[in-house]
């Protein structure tokens, strides 16, 4: 017990100092980089690779990457949107249609996605904040204007309508397999290049939380009305929330065009890809900035493996999301990065009884 | 000045009578507010000088809260105007209204609930700086000040009403208002938080906020309010001293059949 208590105790101390960001990160990031060693290790003639290959989980740090941007958004500032596919297929598309129809090099055609994802997230909010969209209205607004992508590009001939776009070879636009092209010859570069992804984007979500935009976030989401007798300009931040988290979205968009071989619009324009990008965020704790990166780490995998596993049963990774999210919703509203402070509430509830009845 | 400027056909003109010291922080001049069909307001007037106390009581609906909605700007009267500091306030929304130096409390109390106690009146603090230690060191004088600095790191959503009673007038307090508007913020106080609370207002104003108070504890208003002004039906028929205004017609006529004046 005194050595649960002491650790307890040192911990408390380390997260007190300065540099316990710093540490934690660099942690994490570097479990992250290990992590396809690791699960070729060899456990008693058990590979973790049989289970969770390097395509899964390139998968799951992507959505871990995607519900880090959109809990920018939704997390912090609480206009949850069901509309993210919008601002992914922007990126994909910004990007592919630059590279094979302009060789345009891919990186610039993902910054140029982003922007445009911005602008798109820019109108969206714009409208909907101005006629006072909240709560479900705003979600089924936002999933309109996703939806409403996938019907336009569907039907647009200049962006190769429902055939989509499949991905041009490196010297096609002038480069070589490696960074500059956005393209390798093998999984684990992409890997990486997306663990780098996850970086930046978690490192801007930990600025934004630790200065004054991050508390004026929340404080909309507490309750706006609140916030703004204490002179937080809602509508203004609410559109700088949905903007930055545009942006970082369609860059995870720009990624997945560049790292698969083909997208159309019902791949990532998809109705399904909205709540893929945003189910890790919820799972593991909305507002968080562990939780998009944990709660991938549960939903990914698990509906991967069901989904190669049982193959002949289609839907089945579907059916497992539905099953997370209502799971979740109902019994952990704050997702599964609360599970120890709760736990801690509850064991010192516990001993606090035992100490009285004593 | 513009005491004397009063519609004449106001019933309250009895304040042009009335010396009072000071300039003129907040003017309310002819506010009217309708509703769909109900006149919540109507051309009311009144004003409030640096370093007073003014109490604004009347029956329940007599358009109390509707008044502060629209001096705050949560939202904007249909008819006449507001100024702060001589600017035109009226119109504008509510955060720049704040940022003009006007805060506000709310009746039923609004905290931050996920965010901690300090985090709370952070929020306000950020009007002044954008730096994060800044803001912390400002907001922990207010809780200071308000008595929560013990409970500074707990979730705003956890504290008694008493707490959160007070963690709302840190909110705005930190916003550093040269007027704040404080709504029934010690209904459901218990008589020692009142005391407590009634020794704030008096040091706020000491350091020259000014106060405009709605409160339904009669004793507690007429003991603190440099002048009261009363509203019924969403007129304003009476303002003056608060031992003059008790002995007024028209505010004894009011509160009839209404509930007991226990002062």
């Amino acid at each position: 017990m005194s050595a649960i208590e002491t650790v307890r105790d040192r911990y408390r101390t380390f997260d007190d100092q300065r540099y316990a960001p710093l540490v934690k990160g660099v942690g994490l990031f570097g479990l992250l980089a290990a992590l396809p060693t690791i699960i070729e290790i060899d456990v008693a003639g058990m590979e973790l690779a049989a289970l969770l290959s390097l395509k899964v989980l390139i998968l799951t740090v992507i959505y871990a990457y995607t519900a880090q941007a959109w809990n920018i958004m939704s997390g912090y500032t609480g206009q949850f949107s069901f509309g993210h596919a919008a601002f992914f297929g922007i990126g994909a598309y910004a990007t592919q249609a630059l590279v094979v129809d302009a060789a345009v090099n891919p990186w610039i055609g993902m910054l140029v996605g982003g922007v445009l994802a911005g602008a798109y997230g820019l109108i969206i909010g714009a409208l909907s904040f101005r006629f006072k969209l909240q709560g479900h209205y705003f979600a089924l607004a936002t999933l309109a204007f996703a939806e409403l992508l996938r019907f336009v590009v569907t039907n647009m001939s200049e962006l190769r309508g429902a055939n989509g776009y499949f991905k041009a070879f490196p010297r096609d636009y002038g480069a070589e397999y490696g960074l500059v092209a956005f393209q390798f010859q093998n999984d684990l570069p992409y890997y990486y290049l997306i663990v780098g992804f996850l970086l930046v984007v978690t490192l801007v979500s930990w600025l934004i939380k630790n200065s004054w935009v991050g508390l004026y976030f929340f404080a909309i989401r507490e309750d706006e009305r609140a916030a703004a007798s204490v002179g937080v300009p809602s509508f203004r931040y609410k559109l700088i929330g949905v903007a930055v988290s545009a942006f970082f979205t369609a860059l995870g968009g720009a990624y997945w065009s560049m790292y698969f071989n083909t997208i159309r619009p019902d791949t990532v324009f998809a109705l399904f890809k909205n709540v893929e990008l945003l189910l890790p965020a919820v799972v593991g704790g909305p507002g968080t900035l562990l939780g998009p990166i944990v709660g991938s780490f549960i939903v990914t995998p698990v509906s991967e493996i069901a989904r190669t596993t049982f193959s002949d049963i289609n839907g089945l990774d579907r059916i497992i999301y539905g099953a997370f999210l209502v799971a979740i919703v109902i019994y952990s509203p704050r997702g599964v990065v609360s599970w120890p402070s709760q736990a801690r509430a509850l064991w010192e509830r516990v001993r606090g009884d035992e100490e009285v009845s004593e | 000045m513009s005491a004397d400027e009063t519609n004449a056909q106001s019933v309250d003109d009895a304040d042009a009578d009335i010396d009072r010291d000071g300039e003129q922080i907040l003017s309310v001049e002819g506010v009217g507010k309708r509703f769909s069909g109900l006149q919540a307001l109507d051309d009311v007037d009144m004003t409030v000088n640096r370093g007073e106390i003014i109490g604004l009581i009347g029956p329940n609906g007599a358009g109390k809260t509707t008044l502060f909605n629209c001096i705050s700007g949560a939202f904007p009267p249909t008819s006449g105007t507001v100024r702060l500091d001589g600017e035109v306030i009226s119109g504008l929304p509510a955060h720049k209204i704040a940022r003009a130096g006007l805060a506000r409390t709310f009746q039923i109390t609004r905290p931050l609930e996920e965010l901690t106690v300090v985090e709370n009146a952070m929020v306000g603090a950020h009007i002044h700086t954008r730096r994060r230690g800044e803001a912390r060191e400002i907001a922990m004088e207010t809780l200071e000040f308000v008595g929560l600095a013990d409970k500074a790191e707990e979730e705003a959503g956890e504290l008694t009403v008493g707490a959160q009673k007070r963690l709302e007038l840190a909110r705005a307090v930190s916003t550093r208002p040269e007027i704040l508007l404080l709504d029934e913020i010690m209904a459901g106080l218990t008589p020692s938080e009142s005391n407590q609370m009634l020794d704030l207002f008096r040091q706020l104003r000491e350091r020259g906020t000014s106060l405009l108070i709605i409160e339904h504890d009669m004793k507690a208003i007429m003991n603190i309010s440099d002048y009261v002004k009363v509203l019924d039906q969403g007129k304003g028929i009476a303002f003056g001293a608060p031992e003059t205004v008790v002995e007024d017609d028209r505010v004894i006529e009011a509160y009839i059949g209404g509930f007991d004046v226990d002062a």
